[in-house]
């Protein structure tokens, strides 16, 4: 009988599941979901490469590029804790699954010349 | 005597999502003994929390155990402030024991679940999770995370809950304990869930201490222990009573974290009203000195043990981490010669394994 | 044969196994199974044997113990079958890539076919990596989802 008020408040108060494909939850502001890197803002100092405790952002100085693999990033925002010049954010949507690893390279202070590309993710040997 | 057979139970068995294996001995449908083999889920994260700067330790350590990570972050983050020694501004103690306690609100819920589950109730499963994910959305709206909060930094927190969080806060986990408050009253009172459980899986006062059980489990058997007493971060101003039942059964264990779910909600509720104005965090200066340090912080599960060796560079010369599920397993040698093979499943998940957290 | 594929999309039956994660992607599958995601609503269902599974959702890094365990699982499983690695420590070893005992991603044991990132991969994140296989299954299987 004590389970009754429960029930009477399941029936009548809607149901608890969300729709998630057609009504997807709303993020909240803090939610860390992925990082992507704003390429104007970006010196390549190499903060964020030093601290990432999964080694998933790797910095090309020749060729100005930041490289970031998002099948080892834990999205733990310290990177975008050490940056100095805030040009990494962290958006609070869910990263897609892939059906296959690969990299996404940012080209640093590239100025018009932005442009992402995706390379297979070289499988690290153990 | 009846013929003797040996059947395993686990390394993956839908009752225990974790990998961890029973050698359990029959006779017809009784258990006369049990072997659990443990290290399936072995990483070596006290090793590499060596090769790692101190301040990635943070991440890796709250990767020991998805579901209290927020409170492994933080224990870490005191054991390494010890090694100043770092003193943590109030507001960011009062932010830790608020997270600290949520963990255990939503650890206690998942526990409540898989627990009733267990006994073939999943009806009532499916209440207790609909509840956590209340608690696991505020977790989110706070700290950014739903299960790995990484709030953690050394010298105190990296997030702040500003006042418009907090109210909401509030309402959320007042509307949670009166919901939780219902089920558990239909729980303890529930007939099957007594025939399952009263009498199963008993381990008396004297056995518990000399086992060297912790955490709930030990205060089931009556035994008035709680890390919390210590008083460390607010523990010490807020009131905080430990829980104990009196029949060191599954019952009593059931009966103790109902009473502990409610109490931690309590617990944030206090914290909430009495939390300061202030800084969040310390700058902690240069690296760890060489010293050496020690913690204890209470789990959900029990009692968690921190050492740390510095040397003064920026890398730890030593951690240990001792969890309270590795303190818990010998009980259930004592626990399960005996009872039938249909309550082994309920009295292996009534001393909470996380297993993830005993072999690292 | 066209019914059993179309009814095997339809309905999948998942099996979970847990490496050796820290039990935060564990706690997402059983909470996609739970009221507010509830993932019955399109027919899967979480099973505990192997001989009954089209999904197989792997979890954690391969550690040098559960490596044969998991080879062992997968070869239990009837064809066709689907791999899940959900989480990042299961996609590549993640944060536990200095891990002495851990040996990497699921890839190195088992083929995998779809990659859930994110530590811990969100139950959303999980619902529509559930759904990229089953595309990819009726891609090879000649059938519309």
């Amino acid at each position: 009988m004590s389970m009754l008020s429960t029930v009477v408040s399941n029936l009548f108060g809607g149901p608890a599941t969300l729709m998630y494909p057609v009504k997807p939850r709303e993020p909240h502001a803090r939610t860390r979901g992925q990082i992507a890197l704003n390429e104007s803002l970006c010196d390549g100092c190499g903060n964020c490469a030093r601290r990432c405790p999964a080694v998933a952002i790797e910095i090309v100085k020749e060729k100005k590029q930041w490289i970031l693999y998002p099948d080892r990033c834990i999205i733990c925002e310290v990177c975008a804790d050490a940056c100095n010049r805030n040009a990494i954010e962290v958006l609070p949507k869910w990263r897609t699954p892939f059906y296959k690893r690969e990299q996404i390279v940012f080209q640093s202070k590239g100025g018009k010349e932005v442009k992402e590309k995706a390379g297979e993710c070289p499988v690290e040997e153990v | 005597m009846a013929p003797r057979t040996i059947t395993p139970f686990g390394p993956q068995h839908p009752v225990l999502p974790e990998p961890i294996q029973l050698k359990l001995t029959l006779e017809d449908e009784k258990v006369v003994d049990v072997l659990p083999a443990i290290g399936y889920g072995h990483r070596g994260i006290e090793k590499a929390c060596e090769l790692n700067e101190y301040p990635k330790n943070i991440y890796l350590c709250e990767r020991i155990c998805g579901i209290c990570s927020a409170i492994h972050g933080m224990t870490y983050c005191d054991v390494v402030e010890k090694l100043w020694p770092l003193e943590i501004p109030p507001r960011a103690k009062y932010l830790r024991t608020i997270w600290a306690e949520m963990s255990r609100t939503h650890s206690h819920l998942l526990w409540l679940g898989l627990a009733v589950d267990a006994l073939g109730f999943e009806s009532m499963f499916m209440q207790y999770w609909r509840i956590r994910e209340k608690v696991l959305d505020i977790l989110e709206m706070t700290a950014g995370h739903r299960v790995t909060q990484s709030v953690a930094v050394v010298g105190g927190v990296r997030r702040d809950i500003d006042d418009d969080q907090k109210k909401h806060c509030i309402e959320v986990l007042k509307d949670v304990r009166k919901e939780a408050e219902a089920l558990n009253n239909v729980l303890v009172n529930d007939y099957t869930v007594k025939a399952r459980t009263v009498g199963k899986g008993v381990l008396s006062y004297d056995q518990a201490i000399a086992l060297g059980c912790c955490g709930p489990h030990l205060r089931a058997s009556g035994v008035k222990e709680d890390c919390r007493q210590l008083g460390y971060w607010a523990y010490g101003d807020l009131s905080f009573e430990p829980i104990t039942a009196p029949g060191g059964d599954t019952y009593s264990r059931v009966a103790v974290r109902c009473g502990e779910l409610l109490q931690a909600i309590d617990l944030q509720l206090e914290a909430f009203a009495k939390m300061p104005e202030g800084d969040i965090a310390a700058k902690p200066k240069g690296s760890p000195p060489a010293n050496e340090a020690a913690t204890r912080i209470e789990q959900p599960r029990g009692e968690l043990f921190y050492y740390a060796k510095g040397n003064g560079t920026r890398n730890l010369e030593r951690l240990r981490v001792r969890t309270p599920t590795y303190a818990n397993i010998p009980s259930l040698l004592v626990m399960l010669p005996g009872c039938e093979m249909a309550d082994v499943a309920i009295i292996v998940l009534s001393i909470d394994p996380c297993i993830s957290c005993t072999e690292r | 044969m066209g019914i059993i594929a179309t009814s095997r999309l339809k309905s999948p039956w998942i099996m979970h196994f847990d490496n050796s994660s820290c039990n935060g992607c564990d706690i997402e599958v059983l909470a996609s199974l739970t009221p507010l995601y509830d993932i019955e609503r399109f027919g899967i269902v979480n099973m505990g044997n192997p001989k009954h599974t089209d999904v197989l959702v792997v979890t954690g890094p391969v550690n040098r113990r559960t490596a044969r365990v998991l080879k062992n699982l997968y070869d239990q499983i009837a064809d066709p079958k689907m791999v899940i690695a959900v989480g990042t420590c299961s996609i590549s070893g993640g944060v536990f890539h200095n891990c002495y005992n851990v040996l990497g991603g699921v890839d190195k044991v088992v083929p995998v076919d779809v990659y859930v990132p994110g530590c811990a991969a969100r139950p959303e994140a999980i619902i529509d990596g559930v759904v990229m296989a089953l595309q990819k299954l009726a891609k090879l299987q000649g059938v519309a989802l």
